[in-house]
């Protein structure tokens, strides 16, 4: 039995359900139940795997040359990660059998969700940076291929994904070639001695390109362009595990960098401010800034999958800070967020892209009042949003509680305003996309529109179940993420089913609840003892009973240009600097290439010249330095 | 049973003068001949590496060479020829080119009125194949001779693709600066010839330490240009993108794969061998090493901004061959790996894309790249082989390329080569911009190019050497053994490993 | 649009090649041409052509010198060298020729000539020309044979014999311009006699040496300085000829561009 979880098995099912996607995608329904049946197979090992606390123990290992073999394995705090991506995929698949039937048999869509899947859960099952770069160009690759429906921005988004893929993997090439420098072999054990016995230089230069290798896949700034790009511009359905599950990557990625190969310990020794490091400084305020910029960038759209994309940046931003502060609050905060992030991330893009596949529309100032005809989407997409806006009742709450608490206990109180302005920010901007999707007035058009259908549906209710149980007994996952750092050395704060403790409080997850339904009981109480009102139709309020002469189809409720007083405030300090800046870079570049077209203009005279004057260099360089004569 | 290298030459040159004959009396089966001509230098070239693998050398940590004679006299009074470990595996590859391309040729729609482009194909591919195996200097200069004049013509064939007109200008660039190129070498020929009196390559390493060091220095120089003219290095490679843009596709295929690849093979063999270490210092590799780096990222640069997908194609060639020298340069078990698996990777999807590039016909001479738009759409076994290939190009798992950049960039972080990785990065960056580009443009658009049905000695030719290039790049251990033997042979002739400039 | 290079314009141009020239002249004149690389290899006061024992010679010139005539049986050095000794780059020349001459060929059939206004522009030849080519070119021809016959006892062999034939077709068409040899045959000579070149390589593959283009009949046949001696080479040097010669002429033809 305990041959079945092995690391054979999992990436062999992974493999074949990858292979027989591709196989089948021009059969409509075959390729999406394969894929997700192959999903769920992995989900089944993987969660088996966790719950009956058998992790493989041996590592498998594949020999590629004499001399060059890679290993794979599952350990805590891979484990972490990887159910993030496993156990969500089957979902997601569920979720996305009916609205990709008609669109799936154009694109191989199944085979490289798939295909992405593998190279994500294979990125966490790495033991060395080789097979880390090998997975990582199977993940980035198959993903960018998903990019591009009809819309026209895709092409730009393509491009700009691309680019900033490549940027995350020459890190990752830069990686390795640092390491190999070091003389250290390329597996995990190899680069953590690397960089104990480096130079400063050496580890230096080791923490900044891997925070931007990993960080640029993490999306932090100012490497997060590509990701409100990316997501808007993939097939819905795949969106939800883009953002909800491959992200975390480059999280564990970044994770892997600062405290598994470089560690505290060392960090501590460049500097520190009060009970931080110095480096762990720099890096909280990273996301600081992240999620405040990610957050007000939000605020602003009016493309409903690009308002969740910034959501998503500036939800890693709060990950970020966690990893910064680091120490047992800090870390077990971050690692929280991640399961958090991933499970209302991924209900959120499924709710909104359930309203998108019902209405056809993307842009929030033309939904609307969704609610009235799509009442169990909204309901989950809601729970959705309590917990990314950290409200009780969810589990969101306990990861922001335990960033804040590390914050506050290692005395970098000055954080805390920032992630305050953020917290606010994603209260607005969680109220915009509930708003503007699903409350307000109903268009005429979309009055027939019917409730998401039931594969759609049941992924969504899943995860909403697991984000209302967990905030009942928060300990539950705490059980996970203290294996997790146990793995990496750290001892995770003190937990019980339903408390968690910081330094500072305790976060208890049954009275938390108990309160809110104390006051929701109260709240219910008054609502029907007070005084009924009467019930009046929106369209009464919004015309103050008068009866307009044309078509009563015309949108009252307030839904474009949401927040443009803040806007007219806050856009000249957070404008669309880093991406312009980004574009600067690369049109630099790109002239910097059209001088090749110069040199290449078909004067065979000219590349005579050429030959000569190489001839004159060459022999320059040999005079000065060969001792030609 | 070991055939006698020779047989590599005397073949095509035998079928090389049956073919006018046959044509005289059809004309349609003369195009067969080379063909068959392939085919048996296939066969030699395959045993002959066989042979170099299986057989154990006679003392540990020595490679085998399979040697032959001519005229009767033991070198260095003789001429002969010398199959090394690399040279039979990069004879094994341009031989597996050719034949790539004149199998594709059966179902060719030029006209060509007779066996010219297969029997020109075929002189190119000797010509290359006696460059990389010859033992004697001279005799080197007479097969680029060979190889020099079947490109002219090769160039200068008409693409059959509403260009009715011969390629003048792709042609003629390259017979007057190929001109040069031999004159320059022959140049350098004369030289090491009075200053050693001997031709034989071997002979004339033994007596290099005798020769004045301006006499060296010298030759050296018009070595490196006259060769560097020949394998596409930048900035001697002017006449490259001329040849590429204007001719079909066979003729960039034999370019890019065989006829370039010999002149960097010859290069190398020359200046490692001889004029190295005739100077001081590391200088030459040096010099070839950074001349590497600059053309692969002179070459990703200007395929990124090309709007032809012929010049983009053979751009692209024009950086593997500098990234493919750089390899060589840097030396050491992770250069050659590297180097060795990047020509791998190289030879077997080049052809592909050209094919299937040919394949896709247009009014103007110059393919535009919206050809590809929506490719995936309508043509979609053209679209995933050529995805397939331009993505094994790229180095995505699994891809021999792969490990040929992986091993590379061990290589220059073994050596600490910053600025060599820096710009390693730079070229892959360009590198995948430009191919990405073109991926975009095959998947499904709103508006489609018209299909393109490719001919079925295409798609089967397509389909075996990205099925190839898959197994090779998920099982690279299959090639670990010629490698190691590579490895063995570099080790010997280059001393040093180039150092920070 | 052309325009006249001025002096001034070119200065850049002519500096680079006399610089070039210059270092060029200089490697050259460094280099002792000729004289022996190791000293042990030549006995003092050596003479070309004097018998020595070659046993511990490795320069491969001194031992062509010294050795020649007997290992070949060819009484000219240059012929032995050519044909035997480096024999394999001569086969190598030889295909060049093919190839130039075939490759010519093969581009000038897409190129459409208007050979009506070429034929109304022909001046017919003078009386002198005429006549006189019929007297002279038999010589010519016989000449050439002769040269490429005795390549291995004068100077001379194939490439020059079959210049001469091919200059004295030459003579013939500009004295007879409508006139003209048949493209089939001179296709069929050009490789009948490449396909011999190469035969001939392969019967040494075949003899006792089993080496490509060996010449173990060198002292089999006759004694140096006969006319049937030296083996294969004089062979190799009549299929030569015939090459070349048929090669050229055919070069001539396609030049003339009479359309066939």
């Amino acid at each position: 039995m305990s041959d079945l979880f092995s690391v054979e098995i999992l990436l062999g099912i992974l493999v074949i359900g990858t292979g027989l996607s591709f196989l089948t995608y021009r059969m409509k329904w075959i390729s999406g139940i394969v894929a997700f049946l192959s999903g769920l197979l992995g989900a089944i090992v993987v969660i088996a795997m966790g719950v009956m606390d058998k992790l493989p123990e041996e590592f498998m290992e594949i020999e590629f040359f004499d001399g060059l073999q890679i290993s794979l394995g599952i350990t805590w705090f891979s484990y972490l990660f990887m159910a993030c991506l496993v156990v969500l995929a089957p979902l997601v698949l569920l979720y996305s059998l009916e609205p990709m039937r008609e669109k799936a048999t154009k694109t191989p869509f199944y085979g490289l969700f798939m295909l992405s899947l593998l190279g994500g859960a294979g990125v966490t099952m790495a033991r060395d940076l080789l097979s880390m770069f090998i997975f990582w160009e199977l993940m980035t690759w198959s993903a960018l291929l998903l990019i591009g429906n009809d819309r026209r921005p895709a092409g730009r988004a393509f491009k700009i994904y691309l680019g900033f893929g490549m940027l995350s993997a020459g890190g990752i090439l830069t990686l390795i070639a640092l390491v190999s420098s070091s003389g250290y072999g390329m597996d995990f054990a190899g680069v953590t001695a690397s960089v104990l016995d480096g130079s400063d230089g050496y580890r230096i230069a080791f923490l900044v390109i891997g925070l931007i290798a990993f960080g640029t896949k993490a999306a932090i700034i100012p490497f997060h362009i590509w990701a409100p790009e990316a997501y808007t511009y993939t097939p819905d359905s795949f969106t939800a595990f883009f953002s909800g599950g491959l992200s975390k990557t480059g999280i564990y990625g970044v994770f892997l960098v600062v405290d598994v190969f470089i560690g505290m310990g060392i960090l501590a020794t460049y500097g520190s401010w009060n009970d931080l490091t110095g480096i762990g400084m720099i890096i909280a305020i990273f996301g600081a800034l992240t999620a405040l910029i990610g957050g007000m960038l939000a605020m602003f759209q009016d493309d409903a999958k690009k308002l969740l994309a910034y959501s998503s940046v500036s939800q890693i931003g709060y990950i970020f800070v966690g990893i910064g502060i680091g120490g047992s609050v800090g870390t077990a905060g971050a690692l929280y967020h991640v399961l958090n992030h991933t499970m209302f991330k991924a209900v959120l893009f499924m709710g909104i892209g359930a309203v998108i596949y019902r209405t056809g529309e993307h842009k929030l100032s033309r939904m609307g009042g969704m609610i009235h005809v799509m009442p169990a989407t909204f309901w989950m997409f809601l729970v959705g949003i309590f917990a990314a806006a950290a409200i009780p009742i969810t589990s969101g709450l306990a990861s922001k509680w335990l960033i804040y608490e590390g914050a506050l206990e290692k005395g970098v109180g000055m954080i805390v305003p920032i992630l305050f302005l953020a917290s606010v920010s994603a209260f607005l901007y969680s109220f915009r996309i509930l708003q503007g999707g699903f409350m307000g007035q109903l268009r005429d058009e979309f009055k027939d529109v019917k409730e998401a259908p039931l594969t759609m549906m049941i992924p969504m209710a899943i995860i909403m179940i697991a984000l209302i149980v967990f905030a009942f007994i928060p300990g539950a996952p705490m059980e996970l993420i203290s294996r997790a750092m146990g793995d990496i050395g750290m001892e995770a704060p003190k937990y019980s089913v339903i408390e968690l403790g910081s330094g500072v409080g305790t976060y208890s997850g049954l009275v938390v609840m108990i309160a809110t339904g104390i006051g929701f009981v109260i709240a219910c109480i008054m609502f029907f003892a007070g005084p009924r009102g009467r019930h009046i139709s929106l369209r009464d309020t919004f015309t103050a009973g008068e009866e307009p002469m044309d078509k009563m189809d015309r949108k009252f409720h307030y839904a474009f240009h949401f927040y443009a007083p803040y806007e007219r405030v806050l856009k000249p300090y957070f404008g669309n600097y880093i991406k312009k800046g980004w574009g600067k870079v690369y049109r630099g570049a790109a002239q910097v290439a059209r001088l090749t077209r110069t040199i290449f203009n078909g004067d065979v005279t000219g590349y005579l010249w050429l030959i000569f004057v190489s001839m004159i260099i060459v022999g320059v360089i040999l005079w000065q330095y060969g001792g030609w004569f | 049973m070991t055939p006698d290298p020779v047989l590599l030459i005397v073949i095509p040159l035998l079928a090389a003068f049956l073919t006018p004959l046959v044509a005289l009396g059809s004309k349609k089966f003369a195009r067969y001949v080379p063909l068959i001509g392939v085919l048996a230098m296939g066969v030699v070239s395959l045993l002959l590496l066989k042979d170099l693998i299986e057989v154990q050398p006679r003392t540990y940590g020595a490679y085998n060479t399979i040697e032959s004679t001519t005229g009767g006299f033991q070198p260095p009074f003789g001429i002969s020829l010398i199959v090394t470990p690399l040279g039979g595996l990069i004879t094994f590859g341009m031989i597996m080119v050719a034949l790539y391309v004149l199998v594709t040729s059966i179902q060719k729609k030029e006209d060509d009125k007779g066996p010219w482009f297969e029997m020109m194909a075929m002189m190119a591919t000797a010509g290359a194949v006696g460059m990389v195996i010859t033992g004697d200097l001279f005799n080197m200069f007479v097969f680029l001779e060979i190889t020099s004049i079947s490109g002219t013509i090769l160039a200068a064939l008409p693409r059959g693709n509403g260009e009715k007109g011969l390629n003048w200008k792709g042609a003629a660039g390259y017979a007057v600066i190929s001109a040069l190129a031999s004159f320059l070498i022959l140049a350098a020929i004369a030289l090491l010839y009075g200053a050693t009196s001997t031709l034989n390559i071997a002979q004339m390493a033994e007596r290099v330490g005798s020769i004045d060091t301006f006499v060296a220095g010298t030759a050296l120089l018009l070595m490196i240009i006259g060769f560097g003219i020949e394998a596409e290095i930048f900035p001697l490679n002017g006449w490259a993108p001329e040849v590429y843009r204007g001719s079909r596709w066979g003729t960039s295929t034999i370019f890019s794969g065989i006829i370039g690849k010999a002149g960097l093979i010859a290069m190398l063999k020359v200046v490692t061998v001889i004029l190295a270490p005739a100077l001081e210092g590391n200088i030459a590799m040096d010099i070839l090493l950074w001349g590497g780096v600059i053309t692969f990222i002179v070459g990703e640069a200007a395929a990124f901004t090309s709007k032809d997908l012929y010049r983009l194609w053979g751009f692209s060639s024009i950086g593997m061959f500098g990234l493919i020298l750089a390899a060589f340069s840097l030396g050491g078990e992770n250069g050659i790996y590297a180097a060795v698996l990047i020509m791998i990777g190289h030879l077997i999807s080049k052809p592909v894309l050209f094919s299937l590039t040919g394949a896709m016909r247009h009014k103007d001479r110059d393919l535009p790249l919206s050809v590809l738009d929506g490719l995936m759409g309508k043509s979609r076994v053209t679209a995933f082989l050529f995805i397939g290939a331009a993505l094994m190009l790229l180095g995505m798992p699994p891809s021999p390329i792969f490990w040929g950049k992986y091993f590379l960039f061990s290589g220059a972080g073994g050596e600490s080569n910053w600025l060599l990785v820096g710009l390693l990065i730079v070229g892959t960056l360009l590198e995948a911009g430009y191919i990405g580009k073109l991926l975009w443009r095959v998947l499904p658009k709103k508006e489609e190019a018209k299909a393109f049905k490719l001919p079925i000695t295409t798609t089967v030719m397509a389909l075996i050497a990205v099925a190839l290039g898959v197994l090779l790049g998920a099982v690279p251990g299959l090639l670990q053994d010629i490698i190691d033997l590579v490895v063995l042979e570099f080790g010997g002739a280059i001393i040093i490993l180039a150092g920070v400039i | 649009m052309m325009e006249r290079t001025t002096f001034h314009r070119s200065l850049p141009a002519i500096a680079l090649a006399l610089l070039f020239a210059a270092t060029l002249f200089v490697a050259f004149v460094e280099v002792d041409f000729g004289e022996p690389r190791i000293e042990e290899e030549l006995p003092v006061n050596y003479q070309p052509g004097e018998e020595i024992d070659t046993e511990n010679i490795t320069t491969p010139g001194l031992r062509y010198l010294a050795n020649s005539s007997e290992e070949t049986g060819s009484a000219n050095l240059v012929t032995a060298v050519v044909v035997n000794y480096r024999g394999f780059d001569t086969l190598g020349e030889v295909t060049i020729l093919f190839l130039a001459a075939t490759g010519v060929g093969a581009l000038l059939s897409f190129i459409k000539d208007d050979d009506e206004k070429k034929k109304k522009k022909i001046l017919p030849p003078s009386l002198i020309l005429n006549k006189g080519a019929r007297l002279v070119l038999p010589l010519i021809i016989l000449f050439g044979v002769y040269v490429f016959l005795h390549g291995h006892l004068s100077p001379g062999g194939g490439f020059q014999g079959g210049v001469i034939i091919a200059s004295g077709m030459l003579l013939f068409y500009i004295a007879e311009p409508t006139k003209g040899a048949s493209h089939k045959v001179i296709s069929i000579i050009e490789s009948t006699a490449g396909l011999a070149f190469i035969g001939l390589g392969i019967v040494g593959l075949m003899t006792a040496s089993k080496i490509f283009l060996a010449n173990d009949f060198a002292g089999d046949w006759g004694e140096v300085g006969m006319l049937v001696s030296a083996g294969l080479l004089p062979l190799i040097y009549i299929a030569i000829g015939f090459k070349v010669g048929s090669e050229m002429t055919g070069l001539v033809e396609k030049m003339r561009g009479d359309g066939s």
